[in-house]
């Protein structure tokens, strides 16, 4: 196969798009299409000051790197979550954090590129396992309690740090997936609030874009390969056998019989948003200030986040320390 | 004659002479997934296999998502899902950054 610009071999054949590219020309239709989906979802502009929260994984590391490329203020936002791979206490772990660490900070130092550092169990006290256990939430896989505390931090560091923008890596697969879970279960609470852009229209709350949504899986994995992005290869051990999983594998069966499926799926749904479909749903809710650390929360007291790191310090007692307030710690690790 | 193909750190044989996509599915994995890469470069489904390949790469697209996903049953997530979400919940149900 040839690339379509050059004739040269052909790196990547993007079925969706009719379109093959070799890797010179992969490399520069990334950061171009790239562009085209910040412009066309008025993601952000060049003055803005973009946090991007990278985990050491193809995709987040992927986005820093275009967005590095395109000319823009982006910083990292690495979160430690004390995540080992440990199954029992007699197993040997991944050190599965560590090693998103050590890949984050590797990218970050070759480049040049300012990385912010939260380890939640140096900032609050524990692990997010070992959170999971004492709070008792999300049955028996810590993904609930982690996604909580992720979301609260990535929020919190980007209001605290002057970010106007919050940037995930989150592409068409996990867009995909999401939204076919969302639409089985009819969420329309959820559906609702899916978007490539969450306006910060609320206080204390920061404005979060996904600039790879329109991009397959297979596209980022490529571009990772291409640019000898070292990443880490292994998915979060408690992911494993998770429902996104599940629901990536049905699409995936899906595209292969009628290429473009995934990404014919995710546009009509946000084409159908923007008639109309959900207008119903509005979402009006008014926002508290959590009586504890001051961040946005849908009912008076303390948001969730305070409320579960309670129910850890009083089952830890003495070994954790008291709450952080006002501001987290970020550690300027480049 | 054969081409080794790898995949994480297991390895299979397959004949020479069928395409990347023919091989992909040969040993049982679905296309769309993964990525075939031979000596650093990207292959294209549509390349042929020969055998001074030697040996090809197969890598994952979707990390972890090769071991085998089974479909949990409907539990309380399902039923939280159909109630607007609170701020703290997000959008929705998500793995990884």
């Amino acid at each position: 196969m040839k690339c379509r610009k050059c004739g040269a071999t052909a790196a990547i054949n993007m079925r969706q798009h009719k379109l093959a590219l070799c890797e010179e020309h992969f490399l520069e239709w990334m950061p171009e299409q790239t562009q085209r989906i910040v412009e066309k979802y008025r993601m952000f502009a060049p003055e803005d000051k973009i946090l991007v929260a990278v985990s050491g994984g193809k995709d987040s590391l992927s986005l820093w790197d275009i967005l590095h490329r395109l000319g823009y203020h982006a910083d990292g936002l690495y979160i430690g979550l004390g995540i080992d791979g440990r199954r029992s206490s007699s197993e040997e772990g991944i050190g599965y954090s560590d090693e998103s660490r050590r890949l984050s900070e590797k990218f970050a130092a070759e480049r040049g590129l300012t990385l912010h550092v939260v380890e939640v169990e140096a900032t609050y006290g524990a692990t997010i396992p070992e959170l999971a256990v004492i709070s008792h939430r999300g049955r028996d896989k810590p993904c609930s309690v982690c996604g909580l505390n992720k979301r609260y931090i990535m929020n919190r560091a980007a209001h605290d740090g002057g970010y106007n923008v919050l940037a995930t890596g989150h592409n068409l697969d996990d867009e995909a997936a999401v939204l076919m879970q969302n639409t089985l279960n009819w969420a329309s609470g959820y559906l609702v609030r899916q978007a490539p852009v969450l306006e910060a229209n609320r206080p204390g709350l920061a404005r979060k874009v996904k600039p790879l949504c329109r991009f397959y899986e297979r596209e980022m994995a490529a571009y990772a390969i291409v640019r000898s992005i070292e990443y880490i290869y292994d998915e979060c051990p408690h992911a494993v056998g998770s429902t996104t999983l599940y629901y990536k594998e049905i699409l995936n069966q899906m595209e292969e019989k009628r290429p473009g499926a995934k990404l014919q799926f995710y546009l009509s749904f946000l084409q159908a948003k923007e008639q109309g479909l959900f207008a119903l749903q509005a979402d009006d809710a008014e926002l508290h200030a959590c009586e504890k650390c001051g961040q946005p929360t849908s009912a008076p007291g303390e948001c969730s986040f305070c409320r579960l790191w309670d129910k850890v310090r009083a089952v830890k007692g003495a070994r954790l320390p008291l709450p952080a307030l006002p501001t987290i710690e970020i550690s300027d690790e480049s | 004659m054969t081409v080794k193909l790898v995949y994480r750190g297991k390895e299979y044989e397959v004949q020479e002479g069928m395409t990347v996509r023919d091989a992909i599915k040969k040993v049982g994995l679905q296309p769309e997934t993964i990525l075939a890469v031979h000596g650093g470069k990207l292959l294209t489904d549509d390349t042929i296999l020969k055998s001074d390949m030697k040996t090809i790469k197969l890598v994952a697209v979707i990390s972890g998502g090769s071991r085998g996903v089974q479909l949990p049953a409907p539990g309380p997530q399902a039923q939280a899902a159909k109630r607007a979400p609170t701020i703290e919940e997000g959008p929705g149900v998500r793995v990884g950054i």
